[in-house]
């Protein structure tokens, strides 16, 4: 099974960068994800967690640094989060780690509806906020 | 009402603030032109007005990122609430532009976001159909009729429906609201007999041991 990787070709930073790996289950998604097309980009992704969890069988390690993710995108990551869990349920090891600078109190609320729509457990580790542009 | 737009015109200001101005291409008679197209603020950090094209609300952002300075979470709050309301323009705007050698079109309608010393505002605004008019009014009813816990649960609601149900359960609002953690200031006037012009203001303080 290949990797996925996304690596956007533009610098309007409107789409994260991907970086699943088959042969770890390491998966990172990285950067802002407002783009207009979020439902296609995202199903890219729920289907290589799909393959992997039905091929590999293997542990997942889920690493999260989205920056800025628009609402529509807070859905589609939603859903993600919703497979995830699924496969804890069924006996895997699902880790999911979110990065964010913690004086964002809005970002680590919404992270915690997104445990208690889940179930899923999501470890946040602080980051240093970004320098100025 | 439609029309063919390129891409965005960029101008500095001469006290080097950032605008984007685009040609209109139609203008309602019965709104006053004045009211929202000509910048007269000082404390002025953008105004545009135009269509709201992936691409533009991109490079706006882009724009707005740099006049801000740096990525605090105060500036991440501001162009959040840019972008959801860009997008929402886009998406819900009743006014469309064909988009130029494509065959897709955007919402039209207007952004502007102001800074005074102790807080900023963005304000939207855009043509809705009468129809629609009153779910916006009642959307905005009930998120500022919320607590902040409440209106997380009825985020984590809206949210948790399958995308596919067709219910559209839009939470670009709501996650506004908690993050400018203010109520919204929205009103509705009507234009003609099929339209109306929507506009929904925001506030987001600089002090955050200062709100609610």
């Amino acid at each position: 099974m290949e990797d996925l990787v996304i690596i956007p070709n533009n610098t309007l930073y409107i789409s994260p960068q991907v970086r699943f790996l088959a042969d770890t289950g390491v998966c990172e998604i990285a950067g802002e994800s407002f783009m207009e097309s979020v439902k296609d980009f995202y199903d890219t992704l729920m289907d290589w967690l799909r393959r992997y969890m039905k091929d590999i069988d293997g542990n997942i390690s889920f690493h999260i640094r989205l920056s800025y993710y628009n609402s529509s995108s807070s859905r589609c990551i939603l859903d993600m989060l919703r497979l995830l869990k699924g496969y804890e349920l069924q006996g895997h090891q699902v880790e999911v780690v979110w990065y964010l600078d913690t004086a964002e109190d809005y970002s680590i609320e919404d992270i915690e509806d997104f445990s208690i729509n889940t179930g899923l457990h999501i470890h946040i580790i602080p980051i240093q906020p970004a320098k100025a542009l | 009402m439609r029309g063919y737009i390129d891409h965005c015109h960029l101008v500095l200001s001469n006290d080097n603030q950032l605008l984007f101005l685009q040609p209109v291409m139609k203008t309602l008679s019965s709104v006053p032109l004045k009211d929202y197209y000509v910048p007269t603020e000082t404390n002025l950090i953008l105004f545009y007005k135009g269509a709201f094209t992936e691409k533009t609300i991109a490079e706006l952002n882009l724009g707005i990122k740099k006049l801000l300075g740096g990525e605090t979470y105060l500036n991440k709050r501001v162009y959040s609430i840019f972008i959801e309301l860009a997008q929402n323009i886009s998406y819900y705007s009743a006014e469309k532009n064909l988009i130029h050698g494509q065959n897709e079109s955007a919402g039209v309608g207007t952004i502007t976001i102001k800074e005074y010393p102790t807080y900023y505002t963005v304000f939207a605004a855009n043509l809705v159909r009468i129809v629609d008019a009153f779910k916006i009014t009642s959307k905005c009813n009930t998120i500022n009729s919320l607590s902040r816990e409440d209106l997380r649960g009825y985020k984590r609601r809206l949210r948790n429906q399958p995308s596919s149900s067709g219910s559209n359960g839009n939470i670009g609002l709501i996650q506004v609201a908690l993050l400018a953690n203010t109520k919204i200031n929205y009103e509705i006037k009507p234009v003609d007999s099929e339209f109306s012009f929507f506009s929904i203001e925001v506030y987001i303080s600089k002090n955050l041991s200062e709100e609610e």
